[in-house]
């Protein structure tokens, strides 16, 4: 096999071996990011500062909870205001943060809050301050988890854009399935400088033609499917459909689902003052369309009923975000219909809707 | 779509620092609601288009939506910045803002949202409100009455008269030109009420503005909003020519959030003034 040492260069590809993730991780440290990754707990994949590469886990799939906790924090301050010198605090100093292991669905979830967070008149400098150096370490996925529907998004299961560095398993040599060999890809100098000097094999056309052919298994194992043409214009048809009654008498209104949705954005802005009444800090905290509350204001709710609220939901993911972003708000990624303990499921709604199922 | 790259190079302004106000003068309207006139602490101009609002706080307490009431163009407004908000205490920030005195001070930031349109205002125009209703539309009023282009006919009703705002102004406002139609649901005993009784949409029938020639622009509880715009069309109103103010919750005003969304539409920027043209098909509420 002739040896290649990368050289860093946008484009650039090679075939390396585990260790390379060794020698990526390393870098990344020594440069003071703290490095993200998908570690098992209990069964369950969360995205983790890893301490040691081995607490990586790249089982699970794109993670039972999505990694949108560290670019949006489920708590933060906003500004604090301290009274005694009528002085604000906001400051908001650019964190290095990398992600190991994120899946293409998952970084699609990230572009549409980057359009939420810093596309409109008033970007979010704290969203910005945590996106800014952020690095994408990607692995595209050649396994399709139980509920994902990617494939029917378009989001994956692989990734042509927006990586840092785009690992891709291959099979072994000895043809077995493992996690030793992946073809490499760098998408960007900031990932190209991370790799500078790695040590692989020369990529070849056989390399290449193998990812697309597990790609493309991957897509065909996504059990899960929904046809997206006109899918916006058929869901506001079929705005006042029986299914929904039919789902809202199974929902629990737990907003399981809302709550590991990778792409839900929506917060609630309070105040909290010290004791001694000298410091208030204005803070931000996630909330959901599902919750009783959200919509409330004096004298009504304007989405007070259940139907309404588990609607919303599911119509903000497949219908109006196309309105809002021109494109969908969901990913497939699948995550609410794992987390669903009546088993309601959007792709299935949304096949129901369209009267494909 | 945002390139990241793009927009790594500036770090954005904070959006969500606010700006001190020191209450100049407060009016108490009705039992419950004051309209307090205001200035930038440290006196710098302050520009708005009628139906925008600040997110207005009490620090520590929280911040709440709040359209601008008084004239942008006027005197003191163009010279001294001034301008003002007109607040119904009904919650955690309103009551807040309710136990403050002339002196004192809050929070503002903004100008958020769109404006009613400016050049129809210009021409025959309908006002109908409700209650709290009037405070944003009373800017358009007060530019109207300077300008006296088009005729102002403004149809407004409450629960009681006592529930009525800028009562004291209507004479002022008739004097200048405009027509008055005002209704309440009730009038309590021994109460002297001249004018009519029932909801506005009973009173539909009394405009003198013409859908060939006028628009509409409507601010009150979305019901009252919903009655009124199904009346107006059942009488020939072309749904570009009715503007309505939505109200939602609202917790970043920028299209952060979430909080206000409808359909596609986020009340917060791409409202909360909307033709009828736009939230005509907006599910659920059927306006
Ligand atoms: C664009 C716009 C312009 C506005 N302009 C004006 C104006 O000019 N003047 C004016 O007086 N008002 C105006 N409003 C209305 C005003 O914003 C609200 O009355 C205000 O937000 C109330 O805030 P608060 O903190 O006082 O009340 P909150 O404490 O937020 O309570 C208000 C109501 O919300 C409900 N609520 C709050 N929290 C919860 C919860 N956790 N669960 C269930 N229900 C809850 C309750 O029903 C409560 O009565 C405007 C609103 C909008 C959207
Ligand atoms: S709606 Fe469900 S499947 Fe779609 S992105 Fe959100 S959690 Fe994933
Ligand atoms: S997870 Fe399932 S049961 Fe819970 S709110 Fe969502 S749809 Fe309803
Ligand atoms: S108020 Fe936050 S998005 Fe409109």
């Amino acid at each position: 096999m002739p040896e290649k040492v990368l050289q860093g260069v946008v484009g650039e590809d090679a075939v390396i071996d585990r260790m390379a993730l060794t020698f990526i991780f390393n870098r990344l440290r020594e440069r003071g990011y703290t490095v993200y990754g998908t570690v098992n707990e209990k069964g369950t994949g969360l995205f983790r500062p890893l301490g040691d590469l081995s607490d990586l886990s790249l089982r699970c799939t794109g993670g039972t909870l999505p990694p949108k906790h560290i670019w949006y924090k489920p708590f933060e301050t906003l500004f604090a205001y301290d009274r005694v010198r009528n002085h604000f605090k906001a400051d908001v100093p650019p964190v290095k943060q990398a992600v190991f292991g994120i899946r293409p669905c998952d970084v699609h979830a990230l572009l549409a809050l980057d359009e939420v967070f810093l596309g409109g008149g008033y970007p979010d400098p704290y969203y910005w301050a945590r996106r800014v150096e952020l690095v994408l370490v990607v692995f595209n996925c050649v396994e399709a988890g139980d509920t994902c529907f990617c494939s029917s998004m378009g989001t994956g299961p692989g990734l042509g854009h927006d990586y840092d560095l785009l690992f891709t398993e291959l099979l072994r040599k000895d043809g077995a399935s493992g996690r030793e060999r992946y073809l490499i890809e760098i998408g960007s100098s900031a990932g190209g400088e991370l790799v500078q000097g790695l040590k692989g094999e020369e990529a070849k056309q056989e390399d290449h033609q193998e990812k697309r052919r597990r790609l493309t298994g991957a897509g065909q194992g996504n059990r899960f499917t929904l046809e997206t043409d006109r899918l916006p214009r058929l869901m506001q048809e079929g705005y006042k459909h029986p299914y929904w009654e039919e789902i809202t008498n199974k929902c629990f209104a737990c907003a399981n689902c809302t709550s590991v949705c990778p792409t839900c954005y929506c917060a609630d802005i309070f105040d909290e003052t010290d004791f001694n009444l000298r410091e208030t800090r204005r803070k931000r905290r996630w909330s959901w369309c599902f919750l009783v509350e959200f919509a409330a204001v004096h004298g009504g709710n304007y989405r007070e009923k259940h139907i309404d609220r588990l609607r919303q939901f599911m119509q903000h993911k497949l219908n109006f975000s196309i309105g809002q972003h021109g494109f969908f708000h969901c990913v497939g990624c699948g995550r609410c219909i794992v987390w669903c303990p009546a088993n309601i499921d959007i792709a299935q709604t949304g096949r129901v809707i369209r009267g494909d199922a | 779509m945002v390139k990241i790259k793009e927009v790594a190079r500036r770090r954005p302004a904070n959006p969500y620092l606010p700006r001190p106000v020191e209450i100049l003068a407060i009016k108490d309207e009705t039992p419950d609601v004051r309209t307090y006139t205001l200035r930038l602490r440290d006196g710098a101009p302050f520009t708005f288009m009628p139906g925008q609002f600040n997110m207005v706080s009490v620090l520590g307490v929280g911040e709440a939506p709040i359209s601008f009431s008084s004239n942008p163009e006027s005197r003191e407004a163009l010279d001294r910045g001034i301008f003002q908000h007109t607040i119904r205490a009904v919650g955690n920030v309103t009551k807040a803002l309710a136990r403050l005195q002339a002196g004192e001070q809050f929070w503002v930031r903004g100008p958020y949202g769109t404006g009613w349109p400016r050049d129809l205002a210009r021409r025959d125009l309908t006002i109908i409100a409700g209650g709290i209703g009037l405070a944003p539309l009373r800017p358009v009023i007060l530019q109207k009455l300077e300008e006296k282009g088009g005729r102002l006919e403004i149809l407004y009703g409450a629960r009681t008269p006592g529930d009525m705002i800028f009562r004291d102004e209507f004479p002022d406002w008739e004097a200048r030109g405009a027509r008055l139609l005002l209704t309440v649901d009730r009038v309590p005993e021994g109460e002297n009420w001249p004018h009519r009784v029932g909801l506005v949409t009973n009173w539909l029938q009394e405009m003198e503005v013409r859908p060939e020639q006028g628009s509409v622009f409507i601010c009150g509880p979305e019901i009252m909003m919903k009655y009124v715009v199904r009346g107006l069309t059942e009488r020939n109103w072309r749904p570009q020519r009715i503007f309505v103010s939505l109200e939602r919750r609202m917790e970043c005003g920028i299209k952060i959030c979430g909080r206000c969304q409808i359909d596609s539409e986020y009340v917060c920027q791409d409202g909360p003034v909307f033709s009828h043209a736009v939230v005509k098909d907006l599910l659920g509420t059927d306006l």
